[in-house]
């Protein structure tokens, strides 16, 4: 890519990037949740988890100071979390072995029926092919996509292409 | 003779003074015995029945003995057990070893008053063998007029394919609004069964 190409790349407004990757995610699932407080309306399965919030699973590890979050038994239908900031890790299997993601923003939302994962406010992502930063970060779960877009301040996107390690 | 009176006098003085010093406590003790402290109605194997004020049962309270002690105001039950029907059939069983209650005077017909369950606690809905919800834990209170129980005690709560430890617990039995709280250097946990199936 040449220079001046590089520059407009990263200046324009949205920045689309699609990383592909073996396995879709399709849902998360929750084993284990910590927190300092937890209100929970059983009656519908959402809860509000407050103050050193800790999600863990075998697909997920989420540390957060709030997370709202509905469930169907182990099933996480939706999450809004946030923290200064949160982190988020994945870890996936695919026919290459596992993979990981890891994550972490200020806030964080996922929704299982339109099947994404965004990341909001200083967001940085890393997966075993690059590292992405910026204002907000969406993982389009069923079109294997990431979507980095950039604040509306100066800050732009940015995206280090990582070397694969070759055995 | 007058050293034998003197003798006499003097062992007479001493166990005197200890009859004083002494016996005095236990008498005190066996005569300021309150009244307040005996239960003045004694019952055996009792069945309440206490209604809301539109008329509808609020509840019923089984217990093997309950002493009432007028003066304080209050009622003590032994092998207590609570039972309510709420919304769509749902029934509540509630058991203690031990329970406290204090009636409102103004409504002695009434005892909507916070029912104190004492002791080792068990609350659960529908089914022994298969409760939908169930609350182990200790010194838990049942308010019928809020239709809710808590604690500030630890416990620990099952509900479909989760469980639930908290150090204390605030649950409204009609609403399903479950609030769990942790004290300083704890965390509440919530562990969900594997449904995952071999």
């Amino acid at each position: 890519m040449k220079q001046n190409n590089r520059h407009v790349f990263y200046a324009y407004l949205a920045t689309m990037l699609i990383l592909l990757w073996s396995v879709p995610l399709s849902s998360f699932g929750m084993s284990d949740v910590k927190a300092d407080d937890i209100d929970f309306d059983l009656s519908v399965g959402e809860f509000v988890a407050k103050g050193n919030v800790k999600i863990d699973s075998d697909e997920l590890t989420l540390r957060a100071d709030e997370v709202q979050a509905k469930v169907k038994g182990t099933q996480l239908l939706s999450i809004t979390a946030t923290g200064k900031p949160l982190q988020l890790e994945l870890e996936l299997d695919d026919d290459d072995g596992p993979k990981k993601i890891r994550a972490s923003a200020l806030q964080l939302t996922f929704d299982n029926d339109a099947n994404w994962v965004e990341f909001t406010g200083d967001a940085q992502l890393e997966t075993d092919v690059a590292r992405i930063r910026a204002h907000k970060i969406r993982i389009e779960l069923d079109t294997q996509k990431i979507v980095a877009t950039k604040g509306e301040d100066n800050e732009q996107v940015e995206i280090t292409l990582l070397e694969k390690e070759t055995p | 003779m007058t050293k034998k009176i003197f003798v006499a006098t003097l062992i007479t003085g001493t166990l005197g003074v200890i009859l004083y010093l002494f016996f005095p406590k236990d008498f005190e003790g066996a005569t300021t015995t309150s009244l307040a402290d005996v239960p003045d109605i004694y019952l055996n194997n009792v069945q309440i029945q206490a209604f809301n004020t539109d008329g509808q049962l609020a509840y019923e309270l089984g217990a093997e003995e309950v002493e009432q002690f007028s003066s304080q105001h209050k009622m003590l039950f032994k092998g207590l057990t609570i039972q309510l029907e709420r919304e769509h059939g749902e029934q509540w069983h509630m058991n203690a070893q031990l329970g406290s209650l204090q009636p409102d005077l103004d409504q002695p017909g009434q005892i909507l008053e916070p029912i104190q369950l004492l002791g080792a606690v068990n609350v659960y809905s529908g089914s022994a063998k298969n409760p939908e919800y169930s609350f182990r834990g200790a010194n838990v209170t049942f308010d019928p007029l809020t239709n809710t129980i808590y604690s500030d005690e630890a416990v620990s709560i099952k509900a479909e394919t989760s469980t639930y430890d908290a150090d204390a617990f605030h649950f409204n039995l009609r609403t399903k609004q479950l609030n769990l709280s942790s004290k300083p250097g704890n965390q509440v946990e919530i562990q969900q069964e594997s449904s995952e199936t071999e």
